[in-house]
């Protein structure tokens, strides 16, 4: 219930219809706060940036690498296309242990003020986990949804 | 206004498609849906490997041999009314059992007639498979060798893939009399087809009072080398309620048993006899014949084992008594020994089921504490009653039932 009241608190962000210049470029460096985590964002080229992430839900950490190809850089609607890569640890009802995540994903970015950001990306995400005490595994795709909204500090926004 | 009522509406239902889409909100939520498949692979992978032990092993195919004489082609792993069944194949056997219990091992022809039974030896006739070393999935028993209708392992597990300490061999011993009665009369309503596989089982079990120790002052009672035993009684499970009603039994020579009424209970579908006060304090060794006189008119016939070592071999828990500053007790703490031995350790998931704590007090028979049954891991017990006097107190019973079915009462006295 509380993920839905999330994501229907960005939707509503989204709806505002106020436009923003917007630019990013080469050394910008954002913070975002995503669902359900945190992160942080550098533009190494005007169209590249890489972000560090963490996410927490109960019982479940995911920390990881996230790599972005902007389709362009000026604009109030971004595009981008890009890589996850994640560390994830676990505790469920039987199992107990580690496993990793990727996700190829693509999405947009929305500045609805000079300086924020709502960000929306979407991509399957192949998810591996092993449990400790049986070495049973498990490994498959699920279609994975994001959403955040960043802040850029310096230049961004422009 | 229009157009945010309208953005709201959208909004709604775009995140209503979004999840009714099966999609993963966050990688944590992707993460998540896996963790829940791992955890029905887990139980899955733990249920297979439960279900995985074997027993191996080979009978000799010696010409005039058992299992040529007497045609014996299928070997049965019983507990209670769970069983299962492995052709015997050039001698060789290989049969899956069920874990965390004790299974009995028979042999039977073609036409299901009993031929043996399994024997590990010292009173042990039933392997107890709620204590395995780790690691352990197959017990090979190698090579058989059969004397009438007694067939012992070539390879004894006990001590071996499961390590029962000295004290815990002779528990075992003790307990596993009754179960092992019908590992060696696997027929007990005598037609001539083993019970279980006409879908019937007769488990008879035995409930003892003993009188273990006193705690002379102090917060721990000593545990007798041999205890008292007060009372028993037997108990047969009949298996329905419709045709024993008139129930009565006949024990053996120096039972004091004789055409005894026994009552029956059509809730358990038990029947036990009406012992009275003439009652020995441990049952007679040898064959119990009970009548059910109405309906079947069916004879069922058991055989209880020698019961003169129980006095040194039954599990016995020890309690300690926490209190409170005030003189209330807080709580007891236990301990599984037998008398003989007071500084043996019994692992309490091996043989117990379930356990109780009952106080009395001021005098015998007023209760005044009954804790609910707890699993066999327990090993304390915080009262929910914090007003119960020590000094009051007349005697702590735990009472307790083993994995065999047995129940025991085992009081101590101030």
């Amino acid at each position: 219930m509380l993920t839905k009241f999330f994501a229907l608190i960005l939707f509503s962000i989204l709806s505002l219809d106020t436009f923003v210049s917007a630019e990013v470029a080469k050394g910008d460096l954002g913070i975002s706060l995503n669902y359900p985590g945190i992160g942080t964002r550098y533009f190494f080229s005007d169209k590249i940036s890489g972000e560090i992430k963490a996410q927490i839900e109960k019982d479940i950490f995911v920390g990881g690498v996230r790599g972005y190809y902007y389709l362009s850089s000026k604009s109030q609607f971004l595009l981008f296309v890009g890589l996850e890569g994640d560390f994830t640890s676990f505790k469920g009802k039987e199992s107990k242990g580690n496993g990793f995540a990727g996700e190829v994903f693509a999405g947009g970015e929305y500045f609805f003020a000079r300086q924020f950001s709502f960000q929306f990306d979407f991509g399957p995400a192949l998810i591996s986990l092993k449990d400790d005490d049986t070495s049973v595994s498990v490994s498959g795709l699920e279609y994975v949804v994001n959403f955040g909204i960043n802040y850029y500090f310096g230049k961004g926004g422009k | 206004m229009k157009k945010i009522i309208l953005s709201i509406i959208v909004n709604v239902f775009t995140v209503e498609m979004i999840f009714a889409g099966g999609l993963r909100l966050g990688m944590t939520g992707a993460v998540k849906q896996k963790v829940k498949e791992l955890d029905k692979k887990v139980v899955e992978y733990k249920e297979a490997k439960s279900t995985k032990y074997t027993i191996t092993g080979k009978l000799p195919m010696s010409p005039g041999s058992i299992i040529r004489t007497q045609s014996i082609s299928k070997v049965i792993a019983f507990y209670n009314k769970w069983y299962s069944v492995a052709e015997i194949s050039d001698g060789s056997f290989s049969v899956d059992v069920q874990t965390g219990v004790p299974v009995g091992l028979i042999f039977v022809d073609n036409n299901n007639k009993y031929s043996g039974y399994l024997s590990l030896k010292n009173g042990i006739e039933s392997i107890p498979l709620t204590k395995i070393s780790s690691g352990t999935y197959t017990i090979d028993l190698q090579t058989l060798s059969i004397s009438g209708n007694v067939i012992e392992p070539g390879h004894n597990p006990i001590g071996d893939e499961i390590p029962l300490n000295s004290a815990e061999q002779q528990a075992l011993s003790q307990c596993n009399g009754m179960f092992a009665s019908v590992v060696k009369n696997p027929d007990v309503d005598g037609n001539g087809v083993v019970d279980i596989l006409e879908d019937k089982f007769y488990r008879p079990f035995i409930a003892y009072g003993v009188n273990a120790g006193n705690f002379s002052g102090a917060l721990t009672p000593t545990l007798n080398n041999t205890v008292t035993m007060q009372f028993y009684n037997i108990t047969l499970p009949y298996g329905s309620a419709s045709d024993a009603g008139g129930a009565k039994v006949t024990g053996p020579s120096g039972s004091n048993i004789t055409n005894k009424d026994c009552y029956v209970s059509n809730n358990s579908y038990n029947i036990y006899p009406d012992l009275g006060s003439s009652s020995t304090t441990i049952p007679t060794a040898g064959a119990y014949t009970f009548s059910l006189q109405n309906g079947s008119n069916r004879v069922l016939t058991i055989n209880i084992p020698d019961q003169s070592q129980a006095n040194s071999k039954i599990i016995v828990a020890v309690p300690t008594v926490v209190l409170n500053g005030d003189g209330t007790i807080n709580k007891l703490t236990w301990e599984y020994r037998i008398p003989n031995d007071s500084s043996s350790n019994i692992t309490p998931t091996a043989f117990i089921d379930s356990i109780m704590v009952q106080i009395n007090g001021p005098g015998p028979g007023n209760r005044v504490y009954d804790s609910p049954m707890m699993p066999n891991d327990t090993t304390e017990h915080t009262l929910t009653k914090q007003d119960i006097v020590w000094a009051n107190v007349y005697n702590i019973s735990m009472a307790y039932n083993d994995v065999y079915g047995n129940h025991y009462v085992v009081n101590f006295y101030k």
